[in-house]
C-alpha cells in the first residue's frame, strides 16, 4: 500500500507538470479556454517533444545520462518559473467550468473510480503480454541508469553496442524513464511498471473523456455514459495484440501509448479540426503532436501518415477545400524528415558508432 | 503476429483480421453495425470523423490488392496488425450506442437499454480478468529471478558478473540488475533453434567452433559436450556463472567443467566457474 500511495503522489505530480506544459502551450498558441484533460494531454506531448529535442543530440554525442537528467530538471524549473512570472496572463486562459459544482464532483468521482480500478488492475497484475519485448524496453532503462549512458549498451546482454540501435534511435520514451529513475533514485522496474503505466492509463482516460466532451458538447450524463461504455468495451475486448491487450498487460510500452493514447488523440484532434477548420491553433497542436509522436513510439512513422491521409483527404473532399490538402502536406513534413534519417540508418548510410 | 505474407498472399490481410479479432469477432460485427448507425443518424461532422476515414482506410490499407505490395516493399508483415489500431472501435461503439440510448424516452427505458448494451458487450467479448495473475513482488518479476540475483550478488566479488544462462526467468534478471552480463544474445536465446536429436547437426556446430552456439547447446538444450571444448569457450567469454535448469540433471557433468554449485532456486542451479 505504501508503494501505491507513493506512486499515486508521483503520478499526481507528473500530471500537474503536464498540465503546466499544456497551459504554457495553449498560452503560446493563443488557444483560450481549454479543458483540463485536454491541457494535460497536449502538455504530455509537448514535454515529450522538448525531451526528444534534448535527448536525440545528446544520444548522438553519447553524453552521460546524468547530463540529460540535469538538463531535464533545469527545463522543468524554467517551466515553473515561466508560470510564476506570467501567472496572471496565463490565468486568463483558465476555463471556468460550465457545470454546477455538484456535477463536477460527480464527474470527478466517476473518473477517479475508473482510474483507481484500472490502476489497481495494472499495478497488481504480474502477467506480461510479451516478456521478450519487456526484456528490451526495461532492460534498456536499467542498463542506461547502471552505465550512466543513453542507450549505448545492448539491453539483452549488457555488452557495449558497436553503433546505436537504428530501430530505437528516435524512440526516447525509455530514455525519459531512465532520467526519472536517475533523478529520483527509483528502480527502473518501478518507473516503468508503475509510473509510466500510470501515466498511460491517466492519459487514456483523459483522451476518452475529452472525446466524449467534444462529441456530446458537455452534456455530462452522456459524456460519462460514453466514457463508461468505452472503458467497459476495453475491458471485454481482450486479444493478444489489440488495444486492450497492450493497455492492460504491456502498459509501460511505447506501443501501448500508440494504441491507447496517440491514435485516439489523433481522432480527438481531427474532430477539433473538423469543428474549427479555420482555427490555426488547432492545426499547430496537430503539427506539434506529430513532431512529438516519434519519441513516444516509432510506429508513428508508418501509422500516422496513413491516418492523416485517410482523415484529412476525405475531409478535404467532403469540404472541397484545397487549404486542408495544403495543411495535410505540411503535417507530413516531420515524417519525411524522420523517414529519411530512419531509412538512411536502416541502409547503413548513417550510423552513430559508440565510442 | 508471426504471419508470412509470401505464403498467405491475398489471404494475408484477412488472416491478420481473423487473428486480431479471435475471440472478439462480435466486437467487429457491433463496430460495423455502429458505423452504419453513425452514417444514418449522425450529423455531417460526425460522419466526417468516423465514417469517411474508415471507408478510406478500408479502400486502401485494409485492401489486399493495394496493400500487399506496400507491406512487402516496406517489410511491414510483422507489424501490419498495428494498422488495425486505426479502427476507432471503442469510440464508434460508445458514440453510436450513447446516441441511440439518448433518444429513448424515460429514465427507466434508458437504464434498461444501457444494461442491455453492457450485457451485449460482455457477452460477445473476451474479458481481461482470467489473464490476471497477482504480482509475486513489487518488481513484478518471478521470485526465482530475484533469488537468482541475490545468490550471485552475495557470492560474487566482482562488480560485473558475466553469466551464461538460457531460460526466460534468468534473462529477466537484467531488468532488475544490469551489472549482470549475458554471454548469449537474443538471437541465441530466442530464435536459434536446433533439433538436438539430430547429432550430426550438433557435431557440425562443435566442429565449426561456433563458440556461443556451443554454449547455447549446453544451457538451452542440456547437451553434454566434451568438457575441454566448453571450458575453452567459458574462458574465452570470461564466464563467471552458469545458470542451468534443474530438469537437465547436469550436476555431475558441471563438476567436469570445473564449476562449483553456489546455490539453487526452485527451477535453476547456479554454478561458479573456478578461476574466473
Amino acid at each position: 500500500m505504501l508503494l501505491y500511495s507513493k506512486m499515486i503522489c508521483f503520478l499526481v505530480g507528473e500530471l500537474v507538470l503536464f498540465f503546466l506544459y499544456g497551459k504554457a502551450t495553449a498560452f503560446c498558441l493563443k488557444l483560450d479556454k481549454q479543458p483540463v484533460a485536454y491541457l494535460i494531454l497536449i502538455g504530455y506531448f509537448i514535454s515529450n517533444l522538448i525531451f526528444f529535442l534534448l535527448d536525440i543530440p545528446m544520444k548522438a554525442l553519447q553524453a552521460p545520462l546524468s547530463v540529460l537528467s540535469t538538463v531535464w530538471v533545469l527545463t522543468n524549473v524554467v517551466l515553473v518559473v515561466f508560470h510564476i512570472l506570467f501567472w496572471k496572463k496565463i490565468q486568463i486562459f483558465q476555463k471556468n467550468s460550465p457545470f454546477p459544482w455538484k456535477r463536477v464532483v460527480v464527474t470527478g468521482i466517476f473518473l477517479s473510480l475508473i482510474a483507481v480500478g484500472m490502476l489497481g488492475f495494472v499495478w497488481g497484475n504480474g502477467a506480461n503480454g510479451s516478456p521478450w519485448d519487456s526484456y528490451y524496453y526495461i532492460g534498456d532503462i536499467t542498463g542506461s541508469v547502471y552505465t550512466n549512458t543513453i542507450s549505448c549498451f545492448n539491453a539483452y546482454t549488457g555488452e557495449k553496442l558497436d553503433y546505436l540501435s537504428v530501430e530505437y534511435f528516435f524512440e526516447t520514451l525509455e530514455n525519459r524513464d531512465a532520467v526519472i529513475s536517475q533523478i529520483f533514485s527509483i528502480h527502473p522496474l518501478i518507473t516503468a511498471k508503475y509510473i509510466q503505466s500510470g501515466i498511460t492509463l491517466c492519459l487514456y482516460l483523459c483522451v476518452i473523456f475529452e472525446m466524449g466532451s467534444e462529441l456530446f458538447l458537455n452534456k455530462i450524463e452522456k459524456v460519462l455514459a460514453f466514457v463508461g461504455v468505452v472503458t467497459f468495451a476495453a475491458v471485454f475486448s481482450y486479444g493478444l495484440v489489440t488495444q486492450t491487450g497492450f493497455l492492460f498487460f504491456r502498459t509501460n510500452e511505447g506501443k501501448t501509448l500508440q494504441a491507447a493514447v496517440l491514435i485516439p488523440f489523433l481522432f480527438l484532434q481531427f474532430y477539433r479540426i473538423i469543428k474549427n477548420t479555420e482555427q490555426k491553433g488547432e492545426w499547430l497542436v496537430l503539427f506539434l503532436f506529430l513532431c512529438a509522436s516519434f519519441g513516444m513510439n516509432m510506429s508513428s512513422l508508418f501509422l500516422h501518415p496513413v491516418f492523416l491521409s485517410a482523415a484529412l483527404l476525405s475531409l478535404a473532399i467532403s469540404r472541397k477545400s484545397v487549404k486542408i490538402v495544403r495543411n495535410w502536406a505540411f503535417c507530413l513534413i516531420p515524417y519525411l524528415i524522420i523517414g529519411i534519417f530512419y531509412m538512411s540508418m536502416r541502409h547503413d548510410m548513417f550510423l552513430v558508432y559508440v565510442k | 503476429m508471426n504471419l508470412d505474407i509470401s505464403q498467405l498472399g491475398i489471404d494475408y490481410i484477412i488472416t491478420v483480421f481473423r487473428q486480431y479479432f479471435a475471440g472478439i469477432d462480435g466486437y467487429l460485427a457491433i463496430f460495423i453495425l455502429c458505423v452504419v448507425i453513425v452514417f444514418g443518424i449522425a450529423e455531417k461532422k460526425e460522419r466526417e470523423l468516423f465514417v469517411y476515414p474508415i471507408l478510406a482506410l478500408a479502400a486502401v490499407v485494409y485492401n489486399p490488392l493495394v496493400m500487399n505490395l506496400v507491406i512487402i516493399k516496406l517489410s511491414l508483415s510483422q507489424r501490419y496488425y498495428r494498422y488495425l489500431w486505426l479502427l476507432p472501435i471503442g469510440f464508434v461503439i460508445g458514440f453510436a450506442l450513447v446516441k441511440l440510448i439518448g433518444n429513448i424516452k424515460g429514465k427507466l427505458g434508458k437504464a434498461v437499454a444501457m444494461a442491455g448494451v453492457l450485457f451485449s458487450l460482455f457477452y460477445v467479448g473476451n474479458s481481461i480478468f482470467p489473464i490476471y495473475s497477482p504480482n509475486e513482488n513489487i518488481y513484478k518479476l518471478p521470485q526465482d529471478t530475484l533469488e537468482l540475483d541475490r545468490i550471485i550478488t552475495e557470492d560474487s566479488k566482482e562488480t560485473e558478473r558475466v553469466c551464461l544462462y538460457a531460460d526466460g526467468y534468468s534473462l529477466q534478471v537484467r531488468q532488475y540488475d544490469a551489472s549482470i552480463i549475458s554471454v548469449l544474445s537474443r538471437k541465441q536465446l530466442l530464435s536459434w533453434n536446433i533439433d538436438v536429436t539430430n547429432q550430426e547437426q550438433v557435431q557440425q556446430i562443435i566442429e565449426k567452433q561456433y563458440g556461443r552456439y556451443i554454449l547455447t547447446l549446453l544451457v538451452r538444450y542440456g547437451q553434454r559436450i566434451e568438457p575441454d571444448i566448453v571450458k575453452k569457450y567459458l574462458e574465452k567469454y570470461d564466464v563467471n556463472y552458469i545458470i542451468i535448469e534443474k530438469q537437465y540433471g547436469l550436476d555431475e557433468y558441471m563438476k567436469e567443467l570445473s564449476t562449483d554449485k553456489v546455490g539453487e532456486t526452485n527451477t535453476l542451479d547456479i554454478y561458479r566457474v573456478r578461476g574466473q
